[in-house]
């Protein structure tokens, strides 16, 4: 805990893409493009400046003085009365500056301000140019909140901010039907982990008394030290608590069972998909377990499934993803996948793995995704190119369709995301191909490119997890590599088919690299794709900077045995080269095939066409099994409600009875309104007799 | 000197109201309704009457009260109700014949433009 006025700048950071917001979203539709989409761009590099200046000042501090919380307003205080003895809640609008923050503050603005620059490009031609602008520098914002706040309800804030934000970009093409379903299926199935979380703050608050992360000895964060800990809380309460925000956690990082929305949330542009479904907004949930590491590593249940849950995540994903054609989607569950990964290293206790993941990740996948964007942009122009030619000015729908993964009859041939409609593009896009390879490479987990060194560090870490069944180990560690395995697989696999082979189409054939401001920052992405773990910020290095922030002492002890270390690192080296091997033998080999009829290409498959390729080509069929138990299900329990509850005893008896019993009291009570004056003073006469003799009659008993 | 005992008047004083009240139900010409209504505030008024003439006689033993004034709290009472009757008839009778000029005829039984 230190106080120190230089950190005050830190208000600074969410303030410029708030007011980059504030302009874009008041006068963007005045403004020249070039206007909104820099100034968008400059306040996020505003940012990223002013947090790196924050970075040299921590790193240059003890470990001890490394956690700084810049004061700031009182947001609300509820308070205590003791004669009732209810808790105090005062909740402070205070920033977290620590290295877990600064980490996430750098990715974000760094990583968020190169994705920004690309954006002007790549959305050059959009009518609602501002409108996009406004919504990344709000997300920034509210990302940015989300990490920086001080206490879960301020996280909490800028966590609904981000999935409003994410719900506006996917939705972003609001003329296609398709985007519209998508965005709605992503904010529903978060509100769902939302429910987690917010449950997750009550108890909190109820056994806990605090929202806060750091407030001197007490505060989420600090209840270790807290004597009456064990005594106070029983195992049952903090495992509901962690297992509630792990809820919520699942939901925004689009974990198993919540992850159906990340593939669908593909339907927004191709920046967005790099900013907030690679880099950014997903890894909130890893940044929230970290945050909260002290309160997860008092369960062992909760650790247990967060290990668990991120790990069958990690092979779930990555088969799906070796199915896919649409070369976005191929990335999304790619995303799902390695977000696993990051759980799974949170559950195995080493938050500073996950963290190093995230790091790595937000590098090579946003890398990725902004070179697909590069490739879709090729494929588009060469579409719009050909069209031109054949059909004079003839408008021709070149949106990005909705993909339906079932290859009825083979490829869309207007589908400028399927991968069947590329191919042979290394020569035609150079600069794209090289910076997508370097980050498939990353992703893959060779040596010298940065995916190796956090991947391997996280399945290293799996195979010491000591859990309740001898062989857990293995399992984890099993799990993991083959994970690693079918990564490599199909990430060389959309390599291959994007930019080796024959031309599969004719856009394909014309199209052309994207401009300057496109292919910058995937040069620089790839650049830190392939230094970043040797050339600068090793794992040790990170792991100590992080360490004030993410570990607690004596929590984990690692066995240090270099040689196990060695051995099951070059085994996984060399099963991922194999796979990569294997991946190209295969689709290399299937080239004739698939140049021969459209059928023929449209069935051409690696694997014979058994059950199991066709189980894992529609997804495990989760869309569906969630379409029907959740959706159609609720659907016919909500009609039943309406019929049955509703309409028969809302309506028909509490709204319609109500009516019905004064009509038939009137009509009783009517009759003795029968307009005879002398019946209606004989009904006062005998009212007052009735009074009097009860006066009397209390009188007498000495009322 | 109170040779008529004040339990007297107050009979003969629920007497006339009793009739005053069975006037008012039986009775189906307003006019006879009204002094009925008449002869129930003239029964009031004897009671005022009385009860304030015996309790300027003094107590229940008979002893003078201490104070020398006359107490005709229940005279001015008899006034105010005369005053008050006064005026009632004076609009009762105004909508009399109101009713009469519209429904040329004053029966009670027939203005029942109350029935429900």
């Amino acid at each position: 805990m230190h106080t120190d006025p230089t950190f005050s700048l830190a208000w600074l950071i969410p303030l410029f893409p708030l007011v980059g917001f504030l302009i874009n979203g008041f006068f963007g539709a005045k403004l020249p493009k070039a206007v909104s989409g820099g100034l968008a761009t400059v306040a996020v590099f505003s940012s990223f400046a002013v947090a790196f200046y924050l970075f040299l000042g921590l790193t240059g501090e003890d470990a001890s003085n490394r956690i700084h919380v810049v004061p700031g307003l009182s947001w609300f205080a509820i308070a205590a009365d003791p004669a009732t003895s209810l808790k105090q809640l005062a909740i402070n609008f205070e920033l977290l500056i620590d290295p877990l923050s600064i980490v996430m503050i750098m990715i974000i603005t760094g990583v968020g301000g190169l994705i920004h620059l690309y954006s002007t490009a790549y959305m050059a031609a959009e009518k609602n140019y501002a409108r996009f602008f406004t919504y990344l520098n709000l997300f920034i914002f509210f990302m940015l909140l989300l990490v920086m706040g001080n206490n879960l309800l301020v996280l909490f804030v800028g966590w609904e901010g981000v999935g409003l934000c994410s719900y506006l970009l996917i939705g972003y093409y609001n003329e296609k039907k398709s985007a519209g379903d998508a965005a709605k299926k992503a904010m529903i199935v978060n509100r769902i982990g939302d429910v987690g979380v917010l449950i997750g703050m009550f108890l909190l608050f109820q056994y806990f008394g605090t929202l806060d992360f750091r407030t001197g000895a007490s505060g989420v964060i600090g209840i270790l030290d807290r004597p009456d800990l064990h005594t106070m809380f029983t195992a049952g309460v903090i495992a509901l608590i962690v297992l509630m925000l792990f809820l919520g956690a699942t939901g925004k990082s689009a974990q198993f069972p919540l992850y159906v929305w990340l593939p669908d949330a593909m339907e927004g542009p191709t920046p967005v998909s790099a900013l907030i479904h690679a880099a950014t907004m997903v890894t909130a949930g890893v940044y929230m377990l970290s945050r909260l590491h002290s309160l997860f590593e008092l369960s062992d249940l909760a650790m247990t499934t967060v290990a668990v849950v991120g790990i069958a995540t990690a092979l779930f994903a990555a088969t799906m993803g070796l199915m896919q054609n649409d070369i976005k989607r191929v990335l999304a569950y790619s995303t799902v996948s390695q977000l696993g990964y990051m759980f799974a290293a949170c559950g195995a206790g080493v938050f500073a793995a996950g963290m190093f993941h995230v790091v790595t990740h937000a590098f090579f996948k946003a890398c990725l995704f902004l070179g697909s964007g590069s490739v879709i942009h090729a494929i588009e122009h060469g579409m719009h190119h050909k069209s031109d030619a054949a059909h004079g000015d003839e408008e021709h729908d070149t949106t990005h369709e909705a993909h339906d993964a079932i290859p009825a009859g083979g490829p869309d041939p207007h589908d400028p995301q399927d991968m069947r409609n590329m191919g042979g593009l290394l020569s035609k896009i150079p600069t794209t191909a090289a910076t997508m390879i370097i980050a498939t490479l990353a992703i893959s987990g060779i040596p010298l490119f940065a995916g190796y060194y956090s991947k391997d560090q996280i399945i290293w870490r799996l195979w010491q997890v000591t859990g309740a069944t001898p062989y857990a180990n293995w399992i984890f560690w099993g799990v993991g590599v083959l994970t690693a395995f079918i990564t490599a697989f199909y990430m060389f696999r959309l390599v291959v088919k994007t930019f080796f082979g024959p031309a599969r189409s004719e856009a394909a054939k014309i199209a052309k690299d994207s401009s300057l401001a496109m292919l910058f920052p995937l040069v620089v992405l790839a650049f830190l794709s392939c230094t970043t773990g040797w050339a600068f910020l090793r794992y040790e290095q990170f792991a100590d900077f992080l360490a004030p922030s993410v570990s607690t002492p004596g929590y984990l002890n690692p066995v240090h045995d270099a040689n196990m270390e060695f051995g099951l690192g070059l085994g996984l080296l060399i099963g991922i080269v194999l796979s990569i091997a294997a991946c190209i033998g295969l689709y290399q080999g299937g080239k004739k095939a698939q140049l021969q009829s459209p059928e023929v290409r449209a069935n051409h498959t690696i694997l014979s066409p058994g059950w199991l390729y066709w189980v894992v080509l529609n997804k495990y069929f989760v869309d569906e099994a969630y379409n029907f138990w959740f959706v159609k299900l609720g659907k016919i329990f909500a009609g039943e409600l309406y019929t049955g509850f509703e309409e028969k005893v809302i309506d028909g008896f509490l709204v319609n009875g109500i009516g019905r019993f004064t009509q038939a009291s009137a009509s009783y009570l009517r009759k003795g309104q029968n307009g005879f004056v002398r019946s209606y003073a004989l009904s006062m006469v005998i009212g007052i007799v009735i009074v009097l003799v009860g006066c009397l009659a209390g009188l007498g008993r000495g009322w | 000197m109170a040779s008529v005992p004040l339990e007297s008047y107050l009979m003969l004083s629920a007497i006339l109201f009793c009739i005053g009240v069975v006037g008012v139900m039986i009775k189906r010409n307003p006019i006879v309704i009204f002094m009925c209504v008449e002869l129930m505030l003239n029964a009031v008024n004897l009671t005022f009457a009385a009860f304030s003439r015996y309790r300027d006689l003094g107590d229940a033993s008979g002893q003078p009260l201490p104070s020398a004034s006359h107490y005709v709290d229940g005279q001015i009472m008899i006034i105010f109700v005369m005053a008050v009757a006064a005026a009632e008839v004076a609009v009762g009778l105004g909508i009399l014949v109101s009713i009469f000029r519209n429904r040329v005829s004053i029966n009670v039984d027939e203005i029942d433009l109350m029935k429900g």
